[in-house]
């Protein structure tokens, strides 16, 4: 073993380190001081001082937050391999605008980045939250101190002398470990001197996932995680009404921060599936995978919070389901990163983290909030006040209430699928306790986990957009009924015509997936109509909820046209061997396109022109031509280059991008799902014969039926040290029929050694190698190698026509700005009583 | 007051009604013991590709017909039929998970999940040659 290594540059990592422990001990500081000032009150003389040491470790907490993620970016931005993080997650051929990118590819990073949004929300929270500053901040300080404690890394623990090993009840993960403790046995770290190894560039990182590598994976996460950290807000609001007695008072300063953390975390879940869609090649936005769900059911109960909390600020009622719909999503959240990063899902989901072993304190972590939650919420149970008045049928809030429990069930359903393994965990935890196979725990997600989603995901959707369609037309209260549902009259005339020709321009053909396009048009007629009657008033105000309901109503026509009416164009029609099965017609989508034959597909001609390598990237050149009737002229043209990544030292293809034309009413879906070059080795050329052939400079030559002319050839001489260098270039052309091709083989003269650098004309399995020249120059000798003509370069590629889908983006951005109005008058508004923004 | 119970009533017979017709409509994670016993039924099989025996994806010949040896948990090895392209991972992939039913001696899936290691590359640090 060595004893001492050279230059590691070790401070750097020690700074970070010190940083890490700073965060965890501020934040520590902070909760104790915070909970001291709760427990004070509001008037005791010394809660100006705890004030001042709560919110400045709060503050020193932050800056040492903000440290780590510096020094991270610095040791990642100057390749300092020695760092295990680094290794695993960048390297030295990495594009400048992806290495933030490496903070989300590991667990530690995205901790990290989420650390960072929760301390900045904790920050704004102490200038804002006035009386509410304490309770809040305790939940936040409490959880800031849970997740700096991620990143500790430790691993083992002293007590009385002897050292225990925690294995998997290791705390945290520094990000700031060595390679060298990390993989201690490997023979590079014999050298004293590894260091060298990497400053001369030979040994590299690992390098960054390349499906990271696309512009959305820079901007998703930390929208996604600012929305993550941005549930905690209401949540300690609920906390901080039940720390200071004040069951009721909390729901109006915290409504702001539910609007807001329903549009950052709707964002940032949509911004993954825009990523989905343009990166990954499973063709579509949303896939129900695990991590997707994992996200969008905190969502749903979000959105479900809010509008309980609406309904208590206009009516006192439903509060207590706004106390535990607040807390849930929260809950949820954290639940979600333990499915994500615990392994549990490991068979069934394509992209979750890997376990690092964090997996016991994630659960302690979720527990503890969970227990922390339960034990408040019981012990004030009765003191929630609870409207004791029946709600009117013909009222906004009973309609309301109703949309969010469907809400809840609609996340409730979601989240049950996604749970099944947590279920099969379960099970087997129960069937170890009473000592027999009592209970499945091999259960799987169904096999047309699909359909089991639509099964109940549409019809809850069909009946939410009704109720989103009438809902603001009627009043808290109470509605003068006629006057409701005259006003109900052109909304509903509007959704029939639209839905009708929305119907016959889209085909849809499953009566379900109709009324869903009917409903959800009532949605989005119900709402504009709204918007413009309250523009009307004198308020001149912008209705936020409106305008997310019609963003939500715009998401759910432009998914369901462009789901249910997905078309791929590129289907085999011939050369198939499939089973001999009903379905499998159906699934023929990969259509083979020989490089410059082009090939007929819906209304446009493809054409496969050949591919063009840049770094690691191979992008396919695929032209699409719309002709007019009669083929004569072009109407209309563009090229695709889906991409595929080509690992160099596995020879393997590792990914491959798709590439989308957008036109306003479809989009055009191509990725490539092989080539000759992964799938068909024959591409290779096997040389079977050789002849020499001497060839005089313009003159014709044939050989096995190839035409052959010298056209020149050109000498060079460069002076490399003392040696002069001769090199003699050949210019030959290849002709073949009507195609012409170029070799230029050479010989190069250095001292006595002579090479000779052949020259290859793949497409006719010919190639050159230039012998010498004689007859004083006046002609060449040349061998010519002859092989099989290899296979003609080809690609098999899917197109997919998604109609409509620029409706569900516009949707997406609507509703996004929707909730962002509303959380804007909520704070324009505060004084005024408006209830329906 | 009433009314409350009623929605309360509703709502958890409803989300009964969820937690059981999703576990009825679960599949298993099995052997193709078990998929071969029952071909009427759609399962999952997790397992490994079975390299030796290599695999059959020529686009020439049908660009959406993919097969390869799969062996299973308990050492049973079947070949597996996708009625699509090769999944582009797949050699990367250290397991693979299967869903589909028995089809004569074949198992026919209807999707493939490939999980690959974290990393596309070697898991240790490799030392490049000097490139002058």
């Amino acid at each position: 073993m060595v004893k001492e290594y050279f230059n590691e540059n070790l401070a750097p990592g020690n700074w970070g380190y010190l940083f890490i422990i700073l965060s965890f001990t501020l934040a520590l500081l902070s909760l104790l001081s915070y909970i001291f000032i709760a427990r004070l009150g509001d008037n005791h003389p010394s809660k100006k001082l705890w004030l001042i040491i709560a919110r400045s470790s709060y503050i020193g907490h932050s800056l040492a937050v903000v440290s780590i993620f510096i020094t991270l970016y610095y040791l990642i931005q100057t390749h300092q391999f020695q760092y295990n993080y680094v290794w695993s997650h960048s390297s030295t051929n990495l594009p400048s605008e992806y290495m933030i990118s490496c903070f989300w590819e590991g667990q530690e990073g995205s901790f990290l980045l989420w650390t960072f949004w929760q301390s900045v929300l904790g920050i704004i929270l102490i200038c804002t939250a006035k009386k509410w500053e304490s309770g809040v901040l305790i939940i936040i300080a409490l959880a800031q101190v849970m997740l700096s404690s991620m990143l500790l890394g430790i691993e083992t623990i002293s007590l009385f002398g002897q050292s225990i090993h925690l294995g998997s009840l290791r705390i945290g993960s520094n990000p700031f470990a060595l390679l060298r403790h990390a993989m201690p046995n490997i023979p590079l770290f014999q050298n004293a001197n590894y260091i060298d190894l990497i400053k001369s560039g030979q040994l590299d990182g690992r390098g960054l996932n390349v499906l990271l590598q696309n512009y959305w994976m820079v901007i998703h996460p930390p929208v996604l995680f600012l929305g993550f950290a941005s549930t905690i807000v209401p949540f300690a609001f609920a906390m901080a009404g039940i720390f200071r007695r004040d069951l009721t008072g909390w729901v109006k300063p915290a409504l702001f921060w539910t609007a807001l953390g329903s549009g950052l975390l709707g964002l940032g879940i949509l911004m993954g599936g825009a990523w989905a869609y343009e990166a990954l090649s499973f063709g579509g936005f949303w896939a129900w995978d695990p991590v997707e769900n994992a996200s969008l059911v905190p969502w749903l109960i979000m959105v479900s919070a809010l509008h309980c909390m609406m309904i208590f600020n206009a009516r006192k009622s439903a509060l207590s389901l706004a106390f535990i719909l607040c807390a849930l999503t929260y809950i949820l959240i954290l639940y979600s990163t333990f499915l994500t990063r615990s392994g549990v899902l490991a068979d069934s989901s394509v992209h979750s983290f890997t376990d690092l072993g964090l997996s016991g304190q994630l659960l302690l972590f979720l527990l503890l909030f969970v227990f922390l939650f339960l034990y408040l919420i019981i012990r004030n149970w009765k003191k929630i006040p609870k409207s004791q008045k029946e709600e009117k049928m013909y009222s906004r809030e009973f309609w309301m209430f109703t949309g969010a429990l469907l809400l809840c069930m609609s996340a409730l359903h979601i989240i049950t699928i996604t749970s099944i393994p947590v279920f099969n965990k379960i099970a087997g935890l129960i069937n170890d306790v009473i000592g027999n196979d009592l209970l499945k725990t091999n259960r799987s997600k169904p096999d047309n986990v699909i359909d089991v989603y639509h099964q109940l995901q549409i019809p809850f959707a069909i009946v939410i957009a009704i109720l989103i369609g009438f809902g603001q037309y009627l009043r808290y209260i109470t509605t003068t009924q006629s006057k409701f549902w005259k006003s109900l009259i052109i909304p509903t005339a509007l959704s029939i015509v639209f839905s009708a020709v929305l119907w016959w321009l889209s085909g849809l053909r499953d009566w379900l997936f109709i009324i869903l396009l009917f409903t959800s048009m009532f949605a989005l007629f119900g709402n504009i109509g709204i918007v413009i009657g309250q523009l009307k008033t004198k308020f001149r105000l912008i209705n936020g909820g409106a305008v997310a309901h019609i963003g939500f109503a715009l998401i759910l026509v432009g998914a369901l046209i462009s789901n249910a009416e997905k078309k791929a164009i590129s289907i085999n029609t011939e050369n198939y061997n499939a089973l001999p099965d009903a379905n499998s017609k159906e699934r023929r989508e990969n259509k083979v396109l020989f490089k410059n034959t082009p090939v007929k597909m819906s209304d446009y001609t493809v054409t496969y022109k050949g591919d063009s390598t840049s770094g690691a990237h191979i992008y396919y050149l695929v032209e699409y031509k719309k002709f007019n009737e009669n083929y004569t002229s072009v109407l209309e043209q563009f090229t695709l280059t889906p991409y595929a990544i080509f690992d160099k030292a596995q020879d393997k293809f590792t990914s491959a991008s798709p590439s989308t034309k957008h036109y306003l009413s479809a989009d055009i879906f191509t990725h490539i799902s092989s080539s000759s070059r992964s799938d068909a080795p024959e591409y290779q050329v096997n040389y079977t014969k050789q002849e020499e052939i001497e060839l005089t400079q313009n003159q014709k030559a044939i050989y096995d039926s190839i035409g052959l002319e010298l056209l020149e050839v050109y000498k060079e001489s460069t002076n490399e040290g003392k040696d002069t260098v001769y090199r003699l270039t050949a210019k030959v052309k290849v002709t073949d029929g009507p195609d012409v091709y170029y070799a230029e083989p050479k010989i190069i003269i250095n001292g006595s050694l002579i090479n000779s650098e052949e020259a290859e004309v793949k497409e006719l399995g010919i190639k050159f190698r230039y012998m010498t020249v004689v007859n004083m120059g006046a002609s060449h000798k040349f061998m010519v190698l002859k092989g099989n003509r290899p296979q003609r370069e080809f690609i098999t590629m899917k197109a997919i026509i998604f109609p409509m889908i620029n409706l569900l983006w516009l949707g997406s951005i609507l509703m996004v700005i929707g909730f962002m109005i509303a959380a804007y008058n909520r704070i324009k508004f505060k004084k005024s009583r408006i209830t329906n923004a | 007051m009433k009314r409350a119970y009623v929605i309360g009533l509703v709502l958890i017979v409803f989300s009964i009604f969820i937690l059981m017709s999703v576990l009825g409509k679960s599949s298993s994670y099995v052997s193709f013991n078990e998929a071969k016993e029952n071909p009427t039924e759609k399962y999952h099989v997790i397992g490994k590709w079975a390299k030796e025996k290599g695999m059959v994806y020529n686009p020439l010949k049908d660009p959406n017909y993919f097969e390869f040896p799969l062996r299973d948990s308990v050492g049973n090895v079947v070949n597996v039929v996708l009625l699509d392209a090769k999944p582009q991972d797949f050699e990367r992939a250290e397991k693979v998970v299967v869903v589909g039913q028995m089809k004569g001696n074949v198992f026919e899936a209807s999707e493939i999940l490939t999980k690959c290691p974290s990393k596309y590359n070697a898991a240790t640090p490799t030392v490049k040659p000097v490139n002058l």
